[in-house]
């Protein structure tokens, strides 16, 4: 992965060299095509998705109404409500330009990785926390305005 | 080196929008350029406190085509 891609990476914030080292290694870099589904809404979580490059698109549905949430480019992140709650993603999440390039990690060694390591799981937690707080802020503006 | 991570609204609209990052801040009067549509900036604010080198901001946008029919004084735009 790019340094650039990587130090702009707000997941990583907090962690030192050695921690980021751990956590890619149990990344797998992904390149998707505009029309592929990165997680669908109802579906148990089993992936954390980073965007490194492109777009895509993030869409609740409810009985016959669809939603268009928001657009989520460079480092953004995708799953990371399923992943806190442990449950099931919210929305489906569709690619809208091509290449899109993510980080993807298996959400049970994710965790795993929180468990072991305290320190980085406190950070990457809270960097999650910041992420979602974000996204509450943006609806909220969405609502207002 | 500062990153922005924006939050786009776009103005009367419930749909649409984006969260992105990028190396500079939006400014007002620009264009930008989301999901195939072209926007406006109309404002941006701070929204919260920047943590480390992260500033976070919002900016309204608004349709181009709007813009546009508004300029050229057509009703509605």
């Amino acid at each position: 992965m790019a340094d650039r891609e990587l130090e702009d990476c707000f997941l990583l914030r907090g962690l030192n060299d050695a921690e980021v080292e751990k956590l890619l290694s149990i990344a797998k870099e992904r390149t998707y095509s505009k029309g592929d589904v990165l997680v669908k809404q109802g579906e148990a979580a089993s992936q954390l998705f980073v965007i490194l490059q492109g777009m895509v698109s993030v869409k609740t549905k409810y009985g016959d109404k669809v939603l268009d949430i928001v657009e989520l480019g460079p480092g953004q992140l995708v799953g990371e409500m399923a992943l806190v709650e442990n449950g099931v993603h919210s929305a489906t999440v569709e690619v809208v330009e091509t290449p899109t390039k993510a980080l993807v990690f298996d959400v049970d060694k994710f965790l795993a990785l929180c468990e072991a390591e305290p320190r980085m799981g406190y950070w990457l937690m809270r960097n999650i926390a910041s992420d979602i707080a974000f996204k509450i802020y943006h609806n909220n503006l969405k609502m207002l305005l | 080196m500062k990153i922005y991570k924006v939050s786009y609204v776009v103005k009367g609209h419930l749909e649409g929008g984006a969260i992105l990052r990028q190396r500079k801040p939006p400014k007002v009067g620009e264009e930008v350029l989301i999901a195939g549509k072209r926007y406006k900036v109309a404002e941006v604010i701070n929204l919260m406190p920047p943590i480390d080198n992260v500033v976070f901001l919002h900016a309204t946008l608004k349709p181009l085509e709007e813009v546009e029919k508004e300029m050229a004084g057509i009703p509605g735009g």
